[in-house]
């Protein structure tokens, strides 16, 4: 009899003490699993929104101040020009891109002597091998407005915008509806984008009813170049 | 004899727990080294992306001199291994007279993979530079002159009596490819004296700013003089050991004796003010931020830029291209001799003023 109730005291103590070990490592592991979809949406944030703003000018591609979201040019690919007709209406270009250039979607920024301009891409075939030389890239034949001559290199881009809305980075490309990044990870109403005039900055504070901390937050800052140089220059 | 089942509950349960336990201890490690990889993946990625910025910057700074690269040509212009593991490699394109594009290269040793970045360059080159602006006096307020004073463009594509005949016949097949019949208006040249004279210069805004040379602003060009003077200058040839003296600032090099150590030297001469150049011979570029003026027998080969005004007097000369922000004044016998060849050696000789620039924010990442 004695002995019975020893070993039920003692199963009992042992299974509630394992049934608070295994609540508490559920708990931990949820906040762990969390804590790991944060970080890899912060990362994605600050490489994605790194190399957009690394592949533009503040002023010229993307204005501030503004606070809500990051309104840009968006580029894709590039090109050397490797020849032209119709008076620049027409160019050849051996084109490099992430994605191929879209005449629905796409402009192109055009490197002349004279600084660069801005065309519209009306047309898009492949084109002869106009390079003399080996540039890599494919070869292609691009309608532009307006005329642009003596183009050296084209830069082709798209409009789009980056917000935190629905506690997730989205990218919005032109009048399109907004594409999530990142898993739904950041609390919707603190979370923001503000764009100054030396540095864009990311607000991004983790969302408290998914599992993260209400102290959890990141700041991401990204200064422009001029910016950095004179930082580091003390100007 | 009954044999008596005894049922080990509290065994199977902890064994149970163990179980759980280790599932969910080998799932942190999982999460761990996820997160382990994905941050190394970036450390690798941001550093082959140094090594390329790194090659763009390296390749930027050695390629001077950009006559090596004729156009089109698309050569690599250097590899390096950057410790501890990564590396680089460079590649060059010139797109025009003055446009360069380089191409860089980051990877590491051990893993694949590559970043690319993409640079585009400016450096100043003296044909383009000439043809871009080709008038001999070009001024912010009309130019004043005395009876006797002038501007002589009947000269302009010959070489300067005291130089010899292969100074600037390199030039020449760039200049013709540039004007296919010919100097732009050379005939007009010689009937009007006032057809070489442009006054449409901008007046630089509040600050006297020198005028520009291609994408070299008031700045730019200070920065890369050889020699700063200022006040009253006499320049004349100075040799030290049979060799050139260029620390001297008033030896700017010796224009009319072909044999003198200095006769190849065209320094990049600095007036932070005004500048009296009283007699006195010199040449290459001179850059004076305040007010110029020429006297006596002044005798200059090159370039002048001057952010004030421009006086000459006396039997002063300037043989080459001069470009004022202000006024210019001319007397009876001071003279202005249209120089191309004189103006683009100037241009050549200034090394400083030729390394890439990077053409404002043309750099970017390649990702394709």
């Amino acid at each position: 009899m004695v002995e019975t109730l020893v070993s039920l005291l003692l199963g009992f103590a042992v299974l509630s003490f394992g049934w608070g070990a295994l609540a508490h490592q559920r708990t931990v592991a949820s906040r762990l699993s969390f804590e790991m979809d944060l970080l890899s949406a912060r990362r994605l944030a600050a490489v994605v929104i790194g190399k957009e703003l690394r592949s533009g000018v503040r002023g010229r591609d993307w204005t501030g101040p503004a606070l809500g979201g990051l309104s840009l040019r968006a580029f894709r690919g590039w090109g050397p020009v490797c020849g032209s007709a119709s008076e620049g209406r027409r160019i050849v270009v051996a084109y490099h891109g992430e994605r191929a250039a879209n005449p629905v979607k796409d402009s192109v920024l055009v490197l002349t002597d004279e600084g660069w301009l801005r065309a519209d891409l009306t047309r898009r075939t492949p084109g002869p091998p106009a390079c003399e030389i080996d540039l890599g890239g494919n070869s292609e034949l691009w309608t532009i407005d307006p005329p642009i001559s003596g183009a050296l290199l084209a830069r082709v881009f798209e409009r789009g915008s980056y917000h935190v809305s629905g506690g997730a980075l989205r990218y919005r490309r032109g009048r399109g509806g907004r594409q999530p990044l990142t898993m739904d990870v950041f609390d919707h109403d603190r979370s923001n984008i503000e764009v100054r005039m030396d540095r864009v900055i990311f607000h991004l504070f983790a969302d408290g009813m998914s599992g993260g901390a209400d102290t959890s937050s990141a700041v991401l800052q990204f200064w422009t170049p001029r910016t950095v140089e004179c930082r580091l220059k003390n100007c | 004899m009954l044999a008596v089942r005894r049922k080990g509950y509290v065994l199977v349960g902890v064994l149970l727990i163990l179980l759980a336990v280790t599932g969910v201890a080998h799932s942190l490690l999982v999460m761990t080294r996820s997160e382990f990889f994905a941050s190394r993946a970036r450390w690798d990625r941001l550093t082959r992306r140094l090594a390329a910025e790194m090659g763009l910057k390296v390749a930027s700074r050695t390629l001077t001199g950009t006559d090596s690269l004729s156009w089109g040509e698309w050569v690599p212009s250097g590899s390096a291994a950057v410790p501890p593991r990564a590396r680089y490699e460079t590649r060059v394109v010139r797109l025009s007279r003055e446009v360069f594009l380089i191409l860089a290269e980051g990877s590491l040793e051990t893993e694949p993979g590559r970043d690319r970045q993409v640079g585009i360059f400016w450096a100043m080159d003296p044909v383009a530079r000439y043809a871009d602006a080709w008038a001999i006096l070009e001024s912010g307020r009309p130019a004043q002159m005395d009876a006797g004073g002038a501007v002589d463009p009947t000269r302009l594509r010959d070489t300067p009596a005291p130089w010899p005949e292969t100074s600037c016949s390199r030039f020449s097949p760039d200049l013709d490819t540039l004007f296919h019949s010919g100097l732009p208006r050379q005939g007009e040249l010689h009937e009007d004296p006032r057809a070489g004279i442009r006054e449409t210069m901008g007046s630089g805004g509040r600050e006297p700013l020198l005028p520009s040379l291609g994408l070299l602003g008031h700045d730019a060009l200070i920065k890369g003089s050889d020699l700063h003077v200022s006040g009253s200058v006499s320049p004349g040839p100075v040799q030290r050991l049979g060799r050139c003296a260029t620390s001297s600032p008033s030896n700017w090099g010796a224009p009319l004796d072909a044999a003198h150590p200095c006769a190849e030297y065209k320094p990049v001469v600095t007036s932070e003010g005004s500048l009296v150049v009283n007699g006195g011979r010199g040449q290459g570029i001179l850059l004076i931020t305040g007010d110029a003026t020429f006297r006596s027998a002044a005798h200059f080969y090159g370039l002048v830029l001057v952010a004030g005004d421009l006086e000459m007097t006396g039997e002063s000369v300037i043989e080459g291209l001069v470009r004022v922000r202000g006024s210019v004044f001319l007397g009876a016998r001071s003279r202005i001799v249209g120089s191309a060849c004189a103006a683009m050696s100037a241009l050549d000789a200034a090394e400083r003023l030729r390394e890439l620039v990077p053409i404002p924010q043309s750099a970017w990442p390649d990702t394709h």
